[in-house]
């Protein structure tokens, strides 16, 4: 049967390696923490905020390095605006692209690279944050800096209607909390769409990916926490959902 | 890893696949490969990949477009290469696929591309993720009877008609064959070349073949 899935993200600034805490680039570590064998998939995020003329370069450099010896699928993404950004990231050796904001702003753009890799290679990344008076969550976009008048799941569905294969849903609050995944956002996503459902933001150990699979009921838990990088974290992480009758990849 | 001389592998390019992830297998496994689009590049090697993202429609207007049709089956029936078809390289060999019914395929095994209907609502489409892939007859890339686990990204399945033609079936959803195997022509659902160990093993057999 099929396996859930433990997703690592890297996300780069500047090229660079760097961990992240609410979206905000928190401190940079090195590519000997990574750890490309016992991930079932790879996320990779460009998140360099300043623009430099040759800033796309580093991180195509970084995903050229990483291709090479990643032989699970790997998706990329960040600040990815038109089709050509999205060809490069297929010549490179990239096998998923992860649009948020363009697709947001241009929901075509979905279907405009659906129709030309097929949907099972886009994903659609929606970045949420509760509303500080109520219990509802609203959809950002811009790393997290611009609310618009979605709610994750509305968005989430006009997504899939364009042709997204997969929707990743991201905790804005919990990103780098190590508190666990938001319940509430994730659950309500998972429950009511079709598609493979990826769910990120606070995972802090194993106990947060058994909740994700068991409780959440999601395809796939992602986490960018360093920690969980070494081979014998992520060996750890595996045998000890294997024990709870998660189906896992060893 | 030591360089195997003496074996060449074509990876086919039309624009429709992933291909540095799969040279990078290649390479890592130790083979010698060309990317080519080219007559003389095909004619020049000893087997075939054809690999595949993207749309059925895309993938034949492509072939299509850079009169690769006629050189794969100069290399495929007369020269007898093998070729090995991954994804939507394998779906191309087909007749036909529901996803773009005003195209026809290859043709080369009898079959049909279906869309995957989902068996319940836990089941997610497209299919994508590690599965179990079980062997059903005596084969070169895994014993019969054995279980092995593929990564698969798809919306579309195989279904093959011969069952003689079918050497591995996936049960995911209403179930479906995983490989196919015709003489010397061999296809995969799956990816071997983001299929890790377990993959590479599977590629390695082919390119061993």
């Amino acid at each position: 049967m099929i396996c859930k899935r433990i997703v690592s993200i890297f996300t780069y600034n500047k090229g660079c390696l760097y961990r992240t805490k609410q979206f905000e680039p928190d401190y940079p570590y090195t590519s000997s923490f990574l750890d490309c064998w016992w991930a079932d998939e790879i996320v990779a995020l460009d998140i360099t905020r300043e623009a430099p003329i040759d800033s796309k370069q580093h991180f195509y450099d970084a995903l050229e390095k990483l291709s090479k010896t990643c032989f699970v699928p790997l998706a990329a993404g960040g600040g990815i605006k038109t089709i050509e950004d999205v060809d490069k990231l297929f010549e490179l050796g990239v096998d998923k692209v992860v649009v948020n904001t363009q697709a947001i702003q241009d929901p075509q753009f979905i279907k405009k690279i659906a129709q030309k890799y097929g949907t099972q290679a886009v994903v659609v990344s929606i970045d949420a944050k509760k509303d500080c008076d109520s219990s509802r969550y609203t959809v950002y976009i811009n790393n997290g800096t611009t609310k618009t008048m979605m709610t994750p799941l509305e968005w989430a569905k006009i997504a899939i209607a364009h042709g997204a294969g997969e929707i990743m849903i991201t905790s804005i609050t919990e990103d780098g909390s190590l508190n666990g995944y938001d319940e509430a956002l994730c659950q309500e996503i998972v429950q009511n769409v079709s598609v493979p459902v990826l769910i990120s933001g606070g995972a802090g150990n194993w106990k947060h990916f058994e909740k994700g699979f068991l409780e959440i009921g999601a395809d796939a838990v992602c986490t960018s926490n360093i920690f969980h990088f070494t081979e014998a974290s992520m060996q750890n992480a595996k045998n000890f959902l294997v024990k709870k009758n998660i189906p896992i990849r060893l | 890893m030591k360089l195997r001389v003496n074996v060449k592998i074509a990876i086919i390019d039309y624009k429709c696949g992933n291909i540095a992830s799969l040279k990078n297998a290649i390479e890592y496994l130790g083979f010698d490969v060309d990317v080519t689009k080219t007559a003389s590049g095909i004619k020049a090697c000893d087997k075939l990949i054809l690999p595949g993202v993207g749309t059925f429609q895309q993938g034949m207007q492509n072939l299509q477009k850079n009169n690769l049709i006629d050189f794969l089956q100069e290399a495929v029936f007369k020269d007898k290469k093998p070729i090995l078809g991954i994804c939507l390289g394998a779906q191309l060999m087909l007749h036909k696929s529901e996803e773009s019914p005003d195209y026809k395929g290859l043709a080369w095994i009898e079959g049909s591309v279906d869309k995957i209907i989902p068996a319940d609502k836990s089941c997610r489409v497209p299919h994508v993720g590690w599965d179990s892939t079980f062997y059903c007859r005596d084969n070169q890339f895994s014993s019969k009877g054995s279980q092995e686990i593929y990564y698969y990204t798809h919306s579309y399945c195989l279904n093959i008609t011969n069952v003689r033609d079918v050497v591995a079936h996936c049960h995911y959803a209403k179930g479906f064959t995983a490989v196919f195997m015709k003489d010397n022509i061999i296809g995969c659902q799956f990816h071997p070349e983001k299929s890790q160990k377990m993959g590479l093993r599977f590629l390695k057999n082919y390119l061993e073949l």
